[in-house]
């Protein structure tokens, strides 16, 4: 080995693997869109309700996996970035929807269309507000940057709450629901799918270096700063997706939703579900969300019952249900036919 | 030109000085050792060179490029790596996943590509990958490479963390006490590392150590410090013989070091 390190060769073939990847998802998308109607169908009302916030928490849990399970920067502003969503997504569907259908009413889907760009839009203003508050407060570590965090989603909700425009104190009433299932697991989809593939890249594993040493991943040549703030405004973008979907699925808004509560059931999410592992996210976001349901037979003792199942789960598994690993389909399916894989490659 | 130039630097925290007018050149393919007694500021030295810490007074440059008060980052940018004194590894991520974040100033992909599964991407992640592979060859982790670096054994915790910071491809090697905590056997291997890679790399190597053994063994010039100033600079030879050098150590009582008004100079 003479020179053990070479340029990297220019960008070669494996576009079909990607096309393929690709049709793959397109399908997915078709049948969860077909699927809809037959759920609708079939589901009462009340069990559609927590599927929908099942999706939407998962979005929110992986999405702030990323900031504070990947990138170790403990963030309590989650439930912020979801009302910045939830408010602009829903005051541009309010105001513009008459407008939507007198200029295009004859076009079909006009309202639908509409929808998704008042999503997206949701999510640019909250990753905006992320990358506006992420590098001045991102300097702070550990507990300084958590209060920093928590008094930035306090802020926010007093800023909204005195907003008469999206109702104020009173509320906003009036939202049309456009939310539905296919919406809510497509973003959640869409949400594993980017902070999967952000945090296995190379550039990416830099979120994971920042976690485990700043000073060492600052001395190896990557700019702690930029990547925290990075992993601070996707983080804070499809919380506010998700803050548009809860939106339009409630169809009435308060700011009181998204107090830092909120933001800590978030939180408890992703420690339950694993820091670093979006599986572990997705479970947690889903049991977390059907055990207050299944509980209701409990009554009054149950919060009681959840806070001690949450307790001894910590105890249990201080590191969360999965640690940081992942459950891979692939490997459970090496397993089942009873082959191993090489180690790691 | 110096590789390194550092221009009396001087660093104080409030009222300590822990650096006091430190002047150093390297040349490109020396191999320079700087040793000296517990506390003397050996290792705030390559703080103030790799950026950690931004001089009080005084410069540093790179080829002629100052970098003092740049980010860690930017510096290593333009060729300089290192290691520490108490490892610092990335200890939950793989072995091989240590080496391939260090790949991180070479990539030319971004996150957007990443997240698309370009094609591009693809092969520049096999690309880091090879490299990556190819160098843990060489320090003889490869066959570790899918374990967590923190559950490696202390020797190849310190080789890994070598094998990262050349992943950065650096000109200017800073090696911080590499040889702690190693048997003799184990600190011959190193010495004979340490020469290879400085040889195949092209790289000028500073080299922190408290043991003489490997000290003397490889360096070709060495400076002494104590108390943040420089006592002694010159070959292992002159070193060896120099009284103040001896006195530093061995806490000689001064009465024939004129000069010598460091406090507690008589340990």
């Amino acid at each position: 080995m003479e020179a053990p390190i070479q340029p990297p060769p220019p960008g070669s073939g494996e576009r079909r693997a990607a096309v393929r990847a690709w049709i793959v998802a397109a399908g997915i998308a078709a049948a969860l869109l077909g699927s809809q109607a037959v759920l609708d169908a079939a589901l009462n009302p009340y069990i559609l309700q927590i599927l929908v916030y099942v999706g939407i928490n998962i979005t929110l849990a992986v999405s702030l996996n990323l900031i504070n399970g990947y990138t170790g920067q403990f963030s309590l502003g989650h439930a912020g970035f979801m009302a910045l969503g939830a408010y602009t997504s829903a005051a541009l569907t309010f105001y513009l929807g008459a407008f939507a259908d007198r200029a295009f009413g004859g076009v079909p889907g006009a309202q639908t269309i509409l929808f998704v760009l008042a999503l997206v839009a949701g999510g640019v203003v909250a990753a905006m507000a992320g990358l506006l508050v992420g590098i001045p407060t991102l300097r702070l570590r550990g507990d300084y940057l958590a209060i920093a965090t928590l008094g930035l989603g306090e802020i926010i909700r007093v800023v909204i709450l005195n907003l008469d425009f999206v109702g104020g104190a009173r509320g906003f009433t009036g939202i049309p629901e456009r939310t539905n299932l296919f919406w809510v697991y497509g973003v959640a989809a869409l949400t594993i799918l980017v902070v999967h593939r952000l945090t296995v890249s190379t550039r990416g594993r830099a979120f994971l270096a920042i976690r485990e040493d700043e000073t060492a991943a600052e001395a190896m040549g990557i700019d702690t700063t930029r990547y925290k703030v990075t992993a601070f405004v996707v983080g804070a973008f499809f919380a506010g997706i998700g803050g548009g979907l809860f939106a339009h699925s409630v169809t009435y808004l308060h700011t009181n939703t998204f107090s830092f509560l909120k933001s800590i059931e978030f939180v408890v999410m992703v420690v339950l579900g694993g820091m670093g592992s979006i599986t572990g996210s997705v479970i947690a976001a889903a049991v977390l969300t059907v055990l207050p349901e299944l509980l209701r037979a409990a009554q009054e003792l149950r919060m009681v019952i959840y806070s001690l199942l949450l307790i001894v789960l910590m105890l249990a598994r201080p590191q969360g249900l999965l640690g940081t690993r992942e459950i891979s389909v692939r490997r459970i399916g090496a397993r089942l036919r009873g082959r191993r894989r090489a180690p790691a490659a | 030109m110096a590789l390194l130039d550092i221009l009396n630097c001087t660093l104080r925290f409030g009222g300590l000085t822990a650096v006091k007018n430190f002047s150093l050149a390297l040349e490109p393919g020396e191999l320079v050792g700087l040793i000296g007694p517990n506390g003397a500021g050996k290792t705030t030295i390559f703080n103030l060179i790799s950026g950690v810490y931004e001089p009080s007074e005084g410069d540093i440059r790179i080829e002629g490029k100052s970098v003092a008060g740049m980010r860690p980052s930017r510096i290593n940018r333009l060729g300089v790596a290192r290691t520490f004194q108490n490892i610092r590894l990335f200890p939950q991520l793989t072995v091989l996943d240590n080496v391939r974040v260090a790949f991180h100033t070479q990539l030319r992909t971004s996150l957007l590509e990443a997240v698309l599964d370009d094609p591009a991407y693809r092969s520049e992640e096999a690309w880091v990958e090879d490299q990556a592979i190819a160098l843990l060859r060489i320090f003889g982790l490869d066959e570790a490479r899918g374990e967590r670096a923190g559950s490696l054994p202390y020797g190849e915790q310190r080789r890994l963390e070598i094998a990262r910071a050349l992943a950065t491809r650096p000109r200017l090697l800073l090696l911080d006490e590499p040889a702690a905590g190693m048997n003799p056997q184990e600190k011959g291997e190193l010495m004979e590392m340490i020469r290879w890679v400085r040889e195949h790399f092209a790289l000028t190597v500073l080299v922190i150590e408290h043991d003489m053994s490997v000290v003397m063994g490889i360096c070709e010039r060495i400076v002494v410090l104590d108390y943040g100033n420089v006592i002694a600079a010159g070959t292992p030879a002159e070193i060896r013989r120099d009284p103040k050098v001896i006195a530093a150590y061995l806490g000689v009582d001064a009465p024939e070091l004129p000069g010598n008004d460091a406090p507690g100079a008589g340990r």
